[in-house]
């Protein structure tokens, strides 16, 4: 159950649409910067394949520049809890 | 009460946590709401700060605290270090802690195995096995071996204990192996330790020149520092100087690769071309430069009982022209590869007084047979152009561990140095022994074993006992199969303290579980003079003490109660009031406490609570006169000494029997020995094991194959491991590089012994080597 985030870059002009585009994909979430042309994307998906096949979706995303990974868990411990 | 959190929700906190700090570094000045809100949101985590472990940058982090553990990372945006930004082993830092074998419980050898005992019996054992190797042999027969992950606390208790109670100086670290050589140039340069400047000079730099310094995967953060500094400035340049393309030549505006040991060669070229040129600043070198000359042909220190003394003598400036007389653009293009055109380049960018210029180095510098002649050379380079001293004028030793600056250099865990000078000097001895409150006396005026040598009198049965502590020598020691047989002899008694089993923990006689880092309350130094308090955050697992608490435990067992009386809980403070005495004045004074706990690192000289950044310049430096400008008060004559250093060639160079180069050091994703890194799954899966570079031309001359496993020998050992041809490094023709990470693929075996005989730190860089093709026995060719 991979847990990812990127920093995205999107084309100039691009990011409200962009910002949209992603968000109505599943498993991602977005956090729009509030003065420059950047979003954060968080990725929450079901297993590898999924991750690899919404890779792929965002690849194919025109509005895209470019992407840069800052985190990926694979959670291989998902719906564990810490407790005392 | 009990509660619980989710792991998942931990992990997206902890993803959008990087993806904020890092878009905050590449974008400076982003904000974003919705995180901002969603952290407040996400009070089930106390963000505390800490400095990160993993190298000597000292990058502040922010530890997201939960359920008493650690679980989650993200860089400090008040850290004037890293300003919000991590590296890979930064954000993964805290998953070090959570190996599945992390040691809990004392290990004490019965026969052939060890056996769980309370730490307390273990610790009695300890004492009195160090009592009874006194009694029998004498006090110089028991070591310390430490580390420049030491904490300050840990290192000054273990200085006191060792040289102030027992009244040994068998006490040394591993900073010994990476930082050894940068200390002596510093000392014979300008008579004080560390750098003048501090990380903001990259801020202000024009040029960068790294001398064999694979700074983008070994000081990533500063790294990428630089590399915005040149976004902003398209004049700024990064030229990259080593024996081997890496990503830091791939980044670099240019690359020059010059031959193993030759860079002795290269800086006397750029010196005899600033000369030439008349690029001198002659107004600083005659008001703050003396000229000086050392012995020659000092040896490699490979005689079991070797000794070197240097010797400062007077020299001048035309004995000076007339050694770089033989340095010309042109002789030394052939001994370096180095084109005569791209030598006199380098000289112009030094040379030419509107640019500012920092030179940067670590290992490839230090771990040399004359790494103290190069430091020399290069800030030659520097005082004949007066660039120095200065905010972007700068030449820069970096440091490979993160108190190898704070505990080895400041605290002295080395042979000959107290916490304030050395062990020779009668007054710093008084000093000490007042602070101390110890008889004289007991300081022994002698220095006795550097680490090799420490190591060798193991092997004789000169030292029957040792300590080693945050460290993992038979790992990292140069030949290594010698002192592993040698730790292992009849009559000798090796006490690991440590947090996971290593190979050095596989020789131990006693093994003492260590709380790690934040574990623990401690203060670490960085390699911009800058010291990092961080709290104890979380508890320890099972019976793991601080390695602090594990020698006055020791101390007070040996009967040295009245000199380590602090309490548990407040031991830290006490301590640190304790070793300040000792920097006291304005060239060295540390900051107090209470602003060490509240702020992310503070540099010294820290005087009427304002950081030195720039030392021996009094427009910064309140310990500089005014008078005259530039002051390098560390000599006795004020100033800095230009010394006169010749090229010499390595201890061991290729021959027909072995006829390449072998060079081993680190790789981004694991910390020196990979006791922690390795169990981190993250990091382990990108690097899980040793290779071999090679040339690809190499590679097929020999019908070697990527990931084809290979046969390396040299005259001390030999190693099978798979090739890269295409790996983020590529050596030149005729040389190979090996990370040293992996216990299981031990390249130390090959490596050779051999030390500067001014600092005694080995060359891990210049071995000779032989490769072979495995070839499957049925295919062999006949001979």
């Amino acid at each position: 159950m991979p847990i990812c985030s990127y920093i995205v870059f999107p084309r100039p002009g691009a990011t409200r649409d962009l910002s949209g585009r992603l968000e109505a994909l599943e498993g991602c979430r977005v956090e729009v910067a509030q003065n420059k042309d950047l979003l954060l994307l968080l990725t929450d998906t079901e297993s590898a394949g999924d991750e690899e096949a919404l890779q792929t979706r965002l690849k194919e995303i025109d509005d895209i520049q470019c992407m840069v990974l800052t985190f990926g868990a694979l959670d291989e411990g998902a719906g564990e809890t810490y407790e005392n | 009460m009990k509660t619980s959190i989710n792991r998942r929700a931990f992990l997206k906190k902890m993803a959008l946590g990087a993806a904020a700090a890092t878009a905050a570094s590449l974008v400076p000045g982003v904000v974003f709401g919705e995180w901002r809100a969603l952290d407040a949101e996400g009070s089930d985590i106390q963000w505390r700060k800490t400095p990160c472990r993993f190298c000597g940058v000292g990058c502040g982090l922010l530890v997201g605290l939960a359920q008493g553990r650690a679980v989650a990372v993200k860089g400090d945006p008040d850290s004037p270090v890293n300003r919000g930004l991590c590296c890979v082993k930064g954000y993964h830092s805290v998953q070090a802690l959570y190996g599945e074998d992390r040691l809990q419980k004392a290990l004490v050898r019965r026969g052939d195995e060890m056996v769980e005992v309370p730490i307390g019996e273990a610790l009695d054992l300890v004492a009195a096995k160090m009592r009874e190797t006194i009694d029998e042999h004498g006090k110089d027969a028991v070591s310390i071996y430490g580390s420049g992950q030491w904490t300050i606390p840990d290192g000054y208790v273990a200085s006191k204990l060792f040289k102030g109670a027992i009244g040994t100086n068998n006490v040394e670290a591993n900073a010994r192996l990476c930082m050894a050589s940068a200390v002596t140039g510093f000392l014979t340069s300008f008579g004080l330790d560390e750098p003048m400047g501090c990380y903001e000079d990259i801020d202000h730099a024009d040029i960068f020149v790294l001398w064999g310094n694979n700074m983008a995967e070994m000081h990533p953060v500063l790294f990428s520092r630089m590399l915005d500094r040149r976004l902003k400035d398209s004049q700024v340049k990064i030229i990259d100087l080593g024996t081997r393309t890496t990503r830091t030549s791939q980044a670099a505006d240019q690359s020059f690769l010059f031959k193993p040991q030759t860079d002795l060669a290269l800086a006397n070229a750029i010196c005899y071309e600033l000369l030439r040129n008349n690029w001198v600043d002659w107004d600083f070198v005659e008001r703050h430069v003396a000229f000086k000359k050392g012995k020659t042909d000092i040896g490699y220190g490979l005689e079991e009982h070797f000794a070197f003394q240097d010797k400062a003598q007077d020299s001048s400036r035309e004995e000076f022209q007339r050694l770089l007389a033989d340095y010309a653009p042109e002789k030394v293009e052939a001994l370096t590869g180095i084109a005569a055109a791209d030598i006199r380049y380098l000289a112009s960018l030094y040379g030419d007084p509107s640019r500012k210029v920092m030179s940067l180095w670590c290992m490839g510098m230090n771990q040399h047979t004359r790494g103290t002649w190069i430091n020399n050379l290069v800030y030659n380079i520097h005082l004949l152009t007066g660039k120095i001293s200065q905010p972007g004028n700068s030449p820069f030793s970096l440091t490979g561990q993160p108190s190898a600056c704070g505990t080895v250099r400041e605290v002295g865990t080395l042979t000959h140095k107290l916490p304030h000078g050395v062990v020779m000097n009668p007054k710093h001895r008084a000093l000490a022994a007042k602070i101390w409150k110890v008889p004289e006396k007991n300081i022994d005026p002698k220095p006795s074993h550097h680490t090799v040598s420490m190591f060798r009198a193991l092997d004789r049965g000169d030292i029957r006992f040792m300590w080693i502590q945050v460290t993992n020598p038979m790992v990292t020691m140069p030949n290594l199969r010698r002192y592993r047989d040698g730790a292992q002899k009849e009559g000798r008694f090796i006490v690991v303290s440590e947090i996971y089993p290593t190979p050095t923990t596989d020789i131990a006689d006693v093994v003492l579980p260590a709380a790690m880092w934040f574990e623990q309350e401690g203060l670490f130094g960085n390699s911009e003079r800058r010291t990092q308090h961080f709290d104890q955050l979380i508890e320890p697992p099972g019976e793991a003490m601080s390695d602090t608490w594990q020698l006055i435990e020791v101390a007070r067992r040996l009967g040295y109660g009245e000199l380590f009386p602090w309490s548990y809980e407040d031991h830290i403070r006490e301590i640190w009031a304790e070793y300040r005495q000792f920097h006291a004045g304005a060239k060295h004074e540390m900051a107090p406490y209470e602003e060490l706990r509240r702020r992310p690192g503070i540099m010294w000289p820290y005087v009427e609570g304002k950081e030195t950044r720039w030392r021996y310049n009094a427009q910064y430096d309140p310990a500089a006169d005014p008078g005259r400008g530039y002051d390098f008060y560390g000599k006795p004559d004020h100033r800095a000494w230009i010394w006169l250093r010749p090229y010499e060639p390595a201890a061991e160079s290729p021959s027909a029997e072995f006829p390449f180069w072998l060079n081993t050091g680190r790789v981004l994703e694991h910390w020196h020995t990979g006791t922690m890194t390795r169990r981190v799954p993250t990091l382990h899966r990108a690097v899980p094991e040793a290779y071999v570079e090679l040339h690809p031309a190499d590679a097929r001359r020999l019908g070697i194959a990527e990931g084809e496993k290979v046969r390396l020998v040299s005259a001390r050992g030999k190693l099978e491991l798979p090739a890269r041809l295409a790996g983020r490094g590529r050596p030149t023709q005729g040389q190979v590089f090996v990370p040293f990470f992996d216990e299981a693929l031990l390249i130390n075996e090959l490596t050779l012994d051999a030390f500067c005989p001014i600092s005694k730190q080995p060359d891990y860089k210049k071995s000779a080597v032989r490769v072979e093709k495995i070839w499957p026995a049925q295919t062999e060719p006949a001979l």
